[in-house]
């Protein structure tokens, strides 16, 4: 944490980030999601005890060390962010 | 495509209602004061996907923050009472208590539906080691009690045992139970035993309740001081459509 815990801070200072992705999901615990303006993608799960894990990636890379992805998955996931891209290019 | 709720989940507007109106939550409201957001709040508009509705995609919003609450000056009145004891002015607590708040929606009004978690997936810990924590269980003082009695005249050296606790207290990391699941876990109580078994009875909830019992006075969703902070903030910075014409001040 910052050091700027004390801080009351103003409703203006506070920054709004904007972020469009696309996600696949794949059980209640975790999902595959792709950044439409980056080659981002992220593994997110929850493991048993509740902890929030998150594994990124990028599609060139080798998925092997990625065991509980499956290649399917991110196929599909990758070919709707070409066409929503597609899509949004034409307006 | 809209993303699909349950047909029986309240809209924000409903829920605001809710947490003003019922006495059992209206404190949040004031509470809510004492809230600071972090100096990010991210939206995220998500193109959901899964196996059986590949070819419809359904848009739906997730809006993520961190708060936590600020101390001075809503607890001044015990600097005020110290100073009137003419004991030493303590100063005000400042244990860092910052939860993550991931708030989903079906489009960006106070009249959609919504999903909510407020604080981690973990599982609350209701007893952490004496080590970490500094206030003394019954069963440790029991024990201490004993290592500083003295067998044969059966008599307790106090100072022995105010020593020992003093000592203790000095090393351990967190002041109690509530802190330890805040700081280290990233729970809140109110939202970990109250909030989150209403939700998920709702369907609701952002992953999973480890705490099933419903609150007796509670039977509706309602939003904890983070979560109307959060949505107060959006509307006021006019991301948030008031299309229920809440009223903001």
């Amino acid at each position: 944490m910052s050091d700027d815990y004390e801080k009351l801070l103003d409703d203006t200072d506070i920054e709004i980030n904007f972020e469009e992705v696309i996600r696949f999901e794949i059980t209640e615990d975790s999902y595959l999601e792709t950044y439409i303006d980056s080659d981002k993608y992220v593994y997110y799960y929850v493991t048993e005890t509740g902890d929030e894990k998150t594994i990124e990636f990028e599609y060139n890379e080798s998925f092997t060390n990625l065991l509980t992805i499956s290649k399917e998955y991110l196929d599909k996931v990758n070919k709707v962010k070409l066409s929503y891209i597609k899509e949004l290019n034409n307006g | 495509m809209a993303y699909s709720f349950p047909v029986n989940a309240p809209t924000i507007y409903e829920t605001v209602q809710y947490t003003y109106r019922n006495s059992a939550v209206k404190s949040r409201f004031y509470n809510m004061k004492r809230d600071v957001l972090r100096s990010r709040v991210t939206i995220k508009k998500v193109v959901n996907l899964s196996v059986d509705r590949l070819n419809q995609p359904a848009i739906s919003y997730e809006i993520i923050s961190r708060s936590y609450p600020q101390y001075k000056p809503y607890n001044t009145h015990k600097v005020k009472q110290a100073k009137k004891r003419s004991t030493d002015v303590k100063k005000q607590r400042t244990t860092k208590h910052e939860y993550n708040i991931k708030l989903e929606l079906e489009y960006l009004a106070t009249s959609s539906r919504y999903k909510l978690r407020v604080g981690s997936q973990k599982k609350w810990n209701p007893k952490p080691s004496q080590k970490h924590i500094k206030t003394i269980y019954r069963e440790t003082r029991e024990q201490w009690k004993k290592k500083c009695t003295d067998r044969k005249t059966n008599k307790l050296d106090k100072e022995k045992l105010n020593k020992m606790i003093e000592k203790h207290k000095q090393s351990a990391k967190y002041l109690d139970v509530g802190d330890y699941n805040s700081q280290k876990l990233g729970l809140m109580g109110d939202c970990y035993f109250r909030l989150h078994p209403i939700l998920a009875k709702y369907k609701i909830l952002y992953g999973k309740s480890w705490y099933k019992e419903t609150p007796k006075d509670i039977d509706y969703p309602f939003f904890d001081k983070h979560t109307l902070n959060v949505i107060f903030f959006l509307i006021k910075r006019n991301i948030l459509l008031n299309d229920t014409m809440m009223r903001v001040k």
